[in-house]
């Protein structure tokens, strides 16, 4: 029998009496796949491959069968409802049969057909019952087109999430293999450079009585090379240290850290400068060794960028931005900022005086810039030619 | 008090350990210099092994000045293999390097270097720095071996 034909089947149990097996006749005659057990343990177990409805007269239940009938209906599936068509003695209702009605009805779909009935009476149940089962299973049908839907599409998400993790692994593979890349040329660069530098030093330090002052302007010509390269390479590496180091977020005092910095720099000092804080300065938050390079290298700028002759000025302050921030001003008088420039001077090697007349690698600033950005900050400048520049960083409120 | 024990140098590039002698002459150390060039020679040196046997020629250091970046073994497994033998426990090690990297830094000390210094890049910085080596490490500093030689 097929699957369809054995959920098509009316399950009839018929322990006793010619009236069972009447029934199964009459309904064959009608169409129906009818099939007789003659104990409901074996139309339970009949079930399990399928089931159009059933068919069962009262009085060939055992309270034994009864409980089996219950769990039968209990034990369906939510989208599963047959009906249990039950033919019924026509005896007044005993306190008995009320009770088992009342139980069955409780645990599914039961139809009572009273005797005598007439066969029309049947037949139409049964048609009813099984019409009902057709739509249960396109209801099964439905769940389980969606369950199969579900699970599709859950494997697809799947698939995308593993792609995803899979791209982005090898994304920071690349981007450590990266960092890895430039921090060993920029660290072997160095070393070559020592040996220049040595080297040259020593030329003129042991050579001084033997080379003439033509001689002696190279050496230092290659002396000052080495120190821009070695400037340069050790930027690079500043640069890559603030764009990749862990970076922990805390309170700082912004007064201590500027005076500290001074204090390490002799050049902010007089009498190669003169910078003053603006007190009391605002504690703010961020990551202190980062905070210090961006300092140092502002405070830097401002007193390398001046007019020959002049002593640089730097006025440090701090004021409130709204209720969470705190702007640190670095305002200088220096010579200024081309406008067209002020935009780009916190990109990658470019640099507000591309003309040599100030040196630089032009990587301070986007140091800079990098250093804040981490720290959930911003920078910026206001300049005009000839007047001095005010730089200032905005970083979170202590 | 200043100490006149062997200091032990391991540098793989030959310039550094050119410019590193010149500035010992410079900063008037006159402890003898004895220099190895990669970390698996500077293990052999403290084990007194093949060309090292003759402890009087190549005596255990009071201080060892360790490069990092070296070839076959690197200074870290050099402090490594140190801080796992009693009788290098106790021995000076300051790292001497061009790496800056924090990671570097704290591996350094984790493994338990005493002091970490980064090379510097002219001959007058390096000898201001190794005048400060000798200043303090040599003229200032007790080491467990000098002790020994006091008890």
């Amino acid at each position: 029998m097929s699957q369809l034909a054995l959920e098509e089947r009316v399950l009839v149990l018929t322990p006793t009496g010619a009236d069972a097996r009447i029934s199964v006749r009459v309904l064959r005659e009608n169409g129906f796949l009818a099939q007789s057990f003659p104990s409901m343990e074996a139309l339970c177990e009949a079930s399990r491959y399928g089931v159009g409805a059933l068919l069962i007269a009262e009085e060939a239940l055992t309270s034994s069968d009864l409980s089996r009938l219950s769990a039968l209906m209990a034990s369906q599936p939510s989208w599963s409802d047959f009906a249990v068509v039950m033919v019924t003695s026509g005896a007044a209702t005993t306190q008995y049969t009320a009770k088992v009605f009342s139980s069955l009805m409780a645990c599914g779909n039961i139809t009572l057909i009273e005797r005598p009935f007439r066969l029309i009476t049947l037949v139409s149940a049964m048609q009813g019952a099984l019409r009902a089962r057709r739509r249960q299973y396109q209801v099964r049908a439905l769940l389980s087109q969606h369950e199969n839907d579900q699970q599709e599409l859950r494997a697809h998400t799947a698939e995308l999430e593993r792609r995803v993790a899979e791209r982005t692994a090898k994304l920071s593979e690349m981007v450590s293999e990266l960092e890895a890349f430039s921090y060993t040329v920029s660290h072997d660069l160095r070393a070559p450079l020592r040996g220049i530098q040595g080297y040259a030093h020593f030329l003129l330090e042991d050579g001084a009585d033997r080379i003439d002052e033509t001689t002696r302007d190279y050496v230092r010509h290659i002396q000052a090379s080495a120190a821009r390269l070695d400037a340069l390479v050790r930027d690079v590496l500043a640069y890559s240290r603030v764009s990749r180091s862990e970076m922990s977020f805390h309170a700082i005092d912004l007064e201590m850290l500027v005076q500290q910095i001074v204090a390490e720099n002799p050049t902010f000092r007089m009498p190669h400068a003169e910078i003053n804080l603006e007190r009391p300065l605002s504690p703010v938050r961020g990551h202190a060794p980062s905070l210090s390079q961006c300092i140092a290298n502002l405070l830097g700028n401002a007193i390398k960028f001046v007019e020959p002759g002049l002593l640089p000025r730097v006025t440090v302050r701090t004021e409130s931005v709204g209720e969470e921030h705190t702007r640190v001003w670095f305002e200088d008088n220096g010579i200024g900022i081309d406008p067209d420039l002020q935009g780009k001077i916190f990109g990658m090697f470019e640099r507000g005086h591309p003309d040599r007349t100030f040196d630089g690698t032009g990587i301070g600033l986007a140091i800079v810039k990098k250093a804040v950005l981490r720290m959930r900050g911003d920078v910026g400048v206001f300049s005009t030619p000839g007047q001095g520049s005010r730089f200032w960083i905005q970083l979170p409120r202590a | 008090m200043t100490n006149e024990g062997t200091i032990l140098l391991v540098e793989d590039n030959s310039d550094d350990v050119f410019f590193m002698r010149r500035a010992f002459k410079a900063a008037e150390i006159s402890n003898p210099l004895q220099v190895v060039s990669d970390g698996s020679q500077a293990i052999q040196y403290f084990r007194g092994l093949g060309k090292f046997a003759d402890r009087e020629a190549h005596p255990l250091p009071v201080l060892v000045l360790l490069d990092l970046k070296m070839p076959i073994r690197d200074g870290h497994e050099v402090l490594e293999w140190m801080r796992l033998r009693k009788q290098f426990r106790t021995s000076v090690v300051i790292v001497l390097t061009t790496s800056q990297e924090m990671s570097d830094v704290k591996r350094a000390y984790r493994l338990g270097a005493n002091s970490y210094l980064v090379k510097p890049s002219s001959p007058p910085e390096l000898v201001e720095q190794v005048r400060a080596i000798k200043r303090y490490w040599l003229d200032q500093n007790l080491f467990t071996q000098s002790v020994a030689a006091l008890i």
